[in-house]
């Protein structure tokens, strides 16, 4: 059960990881194009 | 006097796309007599644009003073230190956040392979089996539709 958990955590926390970089990535060129 | 690219457009739809020099100790701005001159002409007919120079990766808003110079305010973190790498990371480009996607779309390959692996390597299908495959699938289907976001084109 323990390595389960791990698992998940570990799976989640990559997944949220490059999701939040996605969206760093994202508004950086949202505000790149409107010359901020 | 280092070289960067300055771009400036107005509310039209008029760009102007120029090299000038930069200044990065004091960040001015050393414009070709020519632009200035296409700025002056634009003035009489259009409201002030929006004035940005891109140097090293960053796009810096162009300031105009009163006594003519243009200056633009230079971020210290320019060298390639960590700082910089890690800004980087965290604000990947739009060909690095699809890299990004593949692989996590290769670690939801993984997850459900081990699911599949897992089920069929334990002997009796008991409790834990069941959670463990489950979560190796629904952390499969995670990844997958994080990855597929991460793929999104404009």
């Amino acid at each position: 059960m323990g390595a389960t958990i791990f698992t998940v955590v570990l799976g989640l926390s990559i997944a949220g990881f490059f999701m939040w970089t996605n969206h760093n990535g994202q508004k950086r060129d949202r505000e790149r194009e409107w010359g901020k | 006097m280092k070289l960067a690219k300055v771009k400036i457009e107005y509310s039209s739809g008029t760009t102007i796309v120029d090299r000038v020099t930069l200044d990065p100790t004091t960040g001015q701005v050393h414009l070709a007599p020519r632009v200035l001159g296409l700025l002056g002409k634009m003035e009489e007919s259009e409201c002030s644009p929006s004035f940005t120079l891109e140097y090293k990766g960053h796009v810096l808003p162009v300031t105009a003073h009163l006594d003519g110079t243009y200056v633009v305010p230079v971020p210290r973190d320019l060298g390639p230190g960590l700082g910089d790498r890690l800004y980087s990371i965290a604000n990947p480009s739009k060909d690095q956040r699809q890299q990004n996607g593949r692989y996590l779309h290769t670690l939801s390959a993984a997850s459900i392979g081990g699911a599949v692996g897992y089920a069929h390597s334990s002997a009796a299908w008991d409790g834990p089996t069941v959670v463990g495959t489950a979560a190796l699938v629904g952390l499969g289907v995670v990844l997958w539709y994080a990855g597929f976001l991460h793929m999104k084109g404009e």
